[in-house]
């Protein structure tokens, strides 16, 4: 099993694997451009009051279409509204609901996987039909669908997007117990008559934990570029609320006109998803280079 | 044979719950269905008699798992029922939008394939070069790259500012170019980064190094003996990324107004059209699992170990 990585990790016990992890995103330059970039927008959205300098929702239409200019350094939109504070505060919508649609599916991607990998059987075979059966379905488009029955609304948007794209995660973990429920160290905890729930916690888990960072930070750009996509489409937050998707959508509308209302929150999904993507690539290499094709 | 006939049978129960979960759609969707498909159905508010003529009709008297097999029963017949916006058949709309989805998902495809095959493979012969370096850092941000908004940058440039193209709308050659180009884009940094890596992993195999001990030419090494087989699990890729280029331009289609599958879902949804999504997700789920399937069986006829024996022979 073992291709010629030449990265080999040292056992749990002897260095903390996360201060090993975090010491190798320093060293690896694109990783840490990736750690910078989520870092800088994520204070962005944090400190979006202090930030900017005007209302997001004033509407004032005598000064609408501004180009960027001192007082209004990334211009203003159809209705006058300041885009440098629509873009702050649409970065705590934009990465709250990444983060919490993250969640939401690392925590059903573990426990599907783990119950799944570590129980098999008649369990794992339910479980993988059901996998099958969901990623059968292009996740925008079930997602979409899904989207259609709950109705419009960011929350609706965060549901149906978990309910679509779980069982990537669920499958790569579920791998990844396979592989390691196989290994002597478990075969000897097993027979030397260990319980299964410290079997679970203290040798599965914390040999999971490695691949599962590396696929949590790549799903936070699949999430952020799925949430974008249909609030672009009109199905997630309801005007006035900022959001980049949604703003990039009313740009779209006055592309000839004030193209700096689409540049922008544009340029800050791209950013926000490449600094993910950059992270988790850097986690992978570190980690383990075989869970790449498996994760996308 | 045997394999290719069992895995024939196992997209069965993938289709079934692609089926149910299609079924199921419309059945948790809120309000009366019968009602819906009354007031939709016709122009005025329904009148009781005609609601239940409606559930009549759409067998809704039955029991659920009944109506699941008559669903399921018309299904396998082609008839995916009637669509509450056009009140046209969901299977003629269908065979109406597919191919228009076809006409941007196979030049997309093909276009991301001779865009991602050289790079890749050149990237992986100059490893740590700059060449290298360049098509990395290229393809990571094509790969983060929001698609809506690399297509309201290309209307930008090319139909706002240079007028060139058109901003949308299908019709002439031209009206191709924008909403390929922006299709292909994700799926070529995607597989040049696949590519990539099989060919690393190819060219430090045991008979790539033979054929370079031997005194093979290095070009000759690479096209013949690496890129043969790292293209098997390139191909096996990309054809899970051509599913979703048929089922999947949702947003690109959406932007272009190209009148395909993507658009249809989107329409659909907006106006709640429950039956049209139905039809769509049940579409989507039988491209997936009938592509699989073939590239399954593919990947199992191409057997790898009788490339490599061609291509030292020759």
């Amino acid at each position: 099993m073992t291709a010629g990585s030449g990265v080999v990790l040292p056992p749990a016990d002897i260095v903390s694997p996360r201060r090993h992890q975090l010491r190798g995103v320093l060293r690896d330059r694109a990783a840490l451009l990736g750690l910078v970039i989520v870092v800088v927008l994520s204070l962005a959205a944090i400190f979006a009051p202090v930030l900017s300098r005007h209302d997001p929702n004033t509407v004032d239409v005598s000064r609408k279409f501004l180009s960027p200019s001192r007082e209004f350094p990334l211009g203003t939109d159809h209705l006058g509204r300041d885009v440098m504070a629509r873009m702050l505060y649409g970065a705590r919508l934009s990465i709250g609901s990444t983060l919490v649609a993250t969640f939401a599916v690392t925590v059903i991607g573990l426990t599907v996987g783990l119950l799944a990998g570590y129980l098999g059987g008649l369990v794992d075979n339910l479980l993988s039909r059901l996998m099958e059966i969901v990623s059968a379905i292009p996740s925008i488009l079930l997602a979409l669908a899904i989207t259609a029955v709950l109705g419009i609304g960011l929350r609706n948007v965060l549901i149906a997007i978990v309910a679509a794209t779980w069982p990537t995660y669920a499958r790569v973990i579920r791998g990844a117990v396979l592989a390691e429920r196989e290994k002597d160290y478990v075969e000897a905890a097993r027979a030397a008559g260990a319980p299964m729930r410290r079997i679970f916690a203290r040798h599965l888990l914390p040999n999971i934990i490695g691949p599962a960072m590396v696929i949590t930070t790549l799903e936070l750009g699949i999430m952020l570029l799925s949430i974008s996509a249909l609030s672009f489409l009109g199905l997630g937050v309801r005007p006035p609320a900022a959001e980049w998707g949604a703003m990039l959508s009313e740009g779209r509308t006055y592309l000839s006109r004030a193209p700096h209302m689409m540049l922008f929150p544009g340029s800050a999904i791209f950013l926000m998803v490449l600094g993910f993507n950059l992270l988790g690539d850097g986690l992978r290499d570190l980690i383990d280079p075989r869970i790449g094709a498996a994760s996308h | 044979m045997p394999y290719v006939l069992r895995r024939c049978l196992l997209i069965v129960p993938t289709l079934l719950g692609v089926s149910f979960l299609g079924f199921a759609l419309v059945n948790l969707a809120p309000g009366d269905p019968a009602e819906q498909f009354a007031r939709r159905i016709t122009d005025h508010p329904p009148t009781l008699v005609e609601i239940a003529e409606a559930r009549e009709r759409l067998g809704l008297n039955h029991s659920v798992p009944v109506q699941f097999v008559q669903w399921m029963d018309h299904a396998a017949h082609g008839n995916l029922g009637i669509s509450y916006a056009t009140r046209q058949p969901v299977s003629t709309e269908l065979r109406r939008r597919i191919p228009k989805t076809l006409q941007l998902a196979v030049p997309a495809s093909l276009l991301a394939l001779l865009i991602a095959l050289p790079l890749g493979s050149y990237s992986a012969v100059r490893r740590g070069h700059a060449a290298d370096q360049v098509v990395r850092i290229g393809a990571m941000a094509g790969a983060s790259m929001p698609s809506f908004w690399l297509a309201l940058l290309l209307i930008l440039l090319f139909s706002v500012r240079l007028g060139w193209l058109p901003v949308a709308g299908r019709g002439g050659l031209d009206t191709y170019i924008l909403p390929t180009l922006t299709l292909a884009l994700e799926p070529a940094a995607v597989l040049a980064r696949f590519t990539r890596s099989t060919m690393l992993e190819a060219l430090g195999e045991d008979y790539v190094r033979t054929a370079q001990a031997k005194g093979a030419r290095q070009r000759r090494v690479v096209t013949r003996h690496a890129l043969r087989n790292a293209l098997i699990p390139v191909v096996t890729y990309f054809g899970s990324r051509l599913g979703y280029l048929i089922t999947g331009a949702v947003v690109v289609e959406s932007i272009f107004v190209w009148p395909g599958i993507g658009r249809l879902t989107v329409d659909a949804v907006a106006q709640r059209d429950y039956p049209m999504v139905q039809g769509v997700v049940v579409f989507a789920g039988l491209t997936f699992a009938v592509i699989n399937l073939l590239v399954d069986i593919s990947y199992r006829l191409v057997d790898p170990r009788i490339g490599v024996g061609r291509g030292v022979s020759r």
